[in-house]
């Protein structure tokens, strides 16, 4: 017997007039995993999620949760509830009702129905507000209520359409964390759609990176996060140094490339099967800079001069030219052990081969 | 150094104007249906105590009022059509407004344009047209025709005050509730119509009024035994501009009561939103 998903997605396709918003998608969700849609506006996530939540009929495929195909039940007898970006919660009733919405509908007994929606405002932690309006609470609560009122219900998988994208940095960030919590207690799986690369890295299990209706890449967020697979994903998950490999040959220090630019850089050797690599990509933090050329380790150390630097608070961002010409971006911690970056400065850098990350496409 | 600026002066002066002329006049009827005769005197022409001159307090005309059959039935018949038509078009209006706003159907920008156009057209064409057409397929003159050109012209109304507020639903919540588990039915009838509330509610207090108060084309199509409360006045006022004073205690009565049923839809509406 096949393993059960909490969701799976079979070449799903889904056009708005002539452009495919999502182009023939497959994906599985494990039971209770916290499955993250990252990508820039445009790339489908949002298609994707209502198609599971049933708001949206694929044109083509078939979406199954549970293992059974959902595609010709409407979303009413779907075992999924999203959770809205806007939130959409009932602004004519009270939280309590907004929560007991659902609950009510199966008929359940009235008495059955009080105690639910009181354990589940205890679990967002809001007990003692079911009277209050959805109005009358703040946008972090207002989230809590959404949450609560999809939750109650107990689907197979929470949908989750970037609900905060509203709420500012601190309070996100104190959602996020809440969030993943409340996950972790209930073991739903959730779903989750977002444009915001640090909040997928930090609550996913794993993610699916979309590009333009496909998906760019799927792996845990150490994976995409450190070894992504295309220009794209690099890009989108902050890889700064980018390159085009000219050409490359095998070293007994690594994979030796060449960029367009000139620079010489040693790469792990690719894993047997794979593609030929045609772009290299090294995340900023994995660059360290020196001031003398004796302190530099590993194998990739070059001279270069800093262009600019940028002072962020924990880090420096610093933008070095090489002596070929290649431009490089790198971070320098703001401790006082570390070496100056004053523009116009010389200072050497250095990466291991390890953090040569090769692109494949 | 200030600049006196004429504008704000004028302004006033010019909505000072318009009060005046709207609401002098329904003072004067309202001062007037109390103007009867002196004790003892003897009435022996009506009209002379509808204005001009005032003779002494007196509810004469209103005791009269009362005692006037024809009035009473023109009134009721009024208040007949009147809550049908609000019933009808607010059904009607509601359905249309739903489907304008959220459905795409072949020829909807024609029908929409369509919908409209009853409300710019000249009530006597519209009256002398619909009489002819109802001729024509053979509906008699009297409630039934009254109510069929009442519920046509509120419609457009209903439907463009519902739609407006249906414009500025988040349409989410149906989705909504549609995800937590509620049929179509159901999320319309939990969610979208109490949201549509206010925006029904406005279009009935339009659409009672106007239906109500509707002389032109309610003239066409009365027939002899149907008179609404303005042909009525309209007869009493008769040719010769001779106003009977009943005419001002039943004016007074029926701006009383639009009043009255302005101020309490108000409190009303008030009143739900701060309760739900």
């Amino acid at each position: 017997m096949s393993k059960t998903y909490s969701v799976e997605l079979k070449g799903v396709r889904k056009l708005f007039g002539e452009v495919a918003a999502v182009n023939h998608i497959d994906l599985q969700v494990h039971k209770g995993e916290f499955f993250s849609l990252l990508g820039p506006s445009g790339c489908g996530k949002t298609t994707c999620l209502r198609m599971i939540g049933g708001l949206e009929a694929p044109d083509a495929g078939e979406i199954f949760i549970n293992n059974v195909c959902v595609n010709r039940i409407p979303p009413y007898e779907r075992d999924a509830s999203i959770v809205f970006q806007n939130l959409a919660l009932f602004p004519h009733m009270s939280v309590a009702a907004n929560i007991a919405f659902g609950l009510k509908l199966k008929k359940l007994p009235k008495r059955h129905i009080e105690r639910t929606v009181a354990a589940m405002l205890a679990l967002v932690q809001l007990s003692g507000l079911g009277k209050r309006r959805p109005d009358q609470l703040s946008g972090g609560q207002q989230q809590r209520v959404a949450v609560a009122r999809s939750l109650v219900l107990q689907p197979e998988v929470l949908l989750l359409d970037e609900p905060l994208a509203a709420l500012d940095r601190k309070l996100r960030k104190e959602m996020q964390v809440e969030l993943r919590r409340i996950q972790r207690d209930v073991g739903t799986t959730f779903i989750y759609v977002t444009h915001d690369q640090k909040e997928a890295l930090s609550m996913s299990d794993r993610i699916a990176v979309m590009k333009d209706g496909v998906v760019a890449q799927l792996g845990t967020p150490s994976q995409i996060y450190e070894s992504p697979r295309t220009r794209f994903v690099a890009d989108f998950m902050g890889a700064a140094n980018v390159f085009e490999i000219e050409t490359l040959q095998r070293h007994n220090r690594g994979l030796r490339l060449r960029t367009l630019g000139g620079l010489v850089v040693y790469a792990p050797f690719p894993s047997s099967g794979a593609h030929t690599p045609s772009g290299l990509s090294i995340r900023p933090e994995a660059i360290r800079l020196h001031a003398r050329q004796s302190d530099a380790q590993g194998e990739n150390v070059f001279e270069g001069k800093v262009v600019s630097s940028v002072y962020l608070g924990d880090v420096i961002e610093v933008e070095i030219a090489l002596a070929c010409g290649e431009r490089l971006v790198a971070l320098s911690n703001t401790a006082s052990h570390a070496p100056p970056v004053n523009v116009a400065q010389a200072v050497w850098v250095s990466w291991a081969a390890a953090d040569s990350n090769l692109l494949h496409d | 150094m200030k600049r006196h600026s004429p504008t704000p002066i004028l302004l006033a002066t010019f909505a000072l104007l318009v009060y005046v002329f709207v609401y002098l006049p329904m003072a004067t009827l309202m001062v007037f249906s109390f103007n009867g005769p002196a004790n003892g005197e003897n009435v022996r022409r009506e009209w002379v105590y509808a204005t001009g001159q005032w003779h002494a307090f007196s509810l004469e005309w209103y005791q009269r009022l009362f005692g006037d059959k024809d009035l009473a039935q023109a009134f009721a018949h009024s208040l007949v059509v009147a809550f049908w038509v609000v019933t009808i078009s607010l059904l009607l209006g509601t359905m249309t407004a739903y489907a304008l706003y959220h459905r795409k159907f072949w020829g909807k920008g024609v029908f929409e344009q369509l919908l409209y156009i009853p409300l710019f057209m000249p009530g006597t064409i519209v009256g002398v047209s619909t009489l002819m057409f109802f001729r024509f397929i053979g509906l008699p003159r009297g409630f039934w025709s009254i109510l069929v050109a009442h519920v046509a012209f509120t419609v457009p109304l209903v439907t463009l005050v519902i739609l407006a507020r249906m414009q500025r639903i988040n349409w989410s919540l149906e989705e909504a509730a549609l995800d937590l588990g509620a049929s179509p039915f159901t999320a319309m009838r939990k969610v979208v119509f109490p949201l549509l509330r206010p925006g029904i509610f406005a279009a009935g207090l339009l659409a009672f009024p106007w239906s109500f108060n509707d002389f032109v084309i309610t003239f066409f199509l009365h027939g002899p035994k149907y008179d609404t409360l303005p042909i009525m006045i309209y007869s009493m006022a008769g040719r010769s501009g001779a106003v009977s004073p009943r005419v001002n205690a039943l004016g007074t009565l029926v701006l009383v009561g639009s009043l009255l049923l302005i101020v309490g839809g108000v409190w009303l509406q008030r009143k739900r939103e701060r309760q739900s």
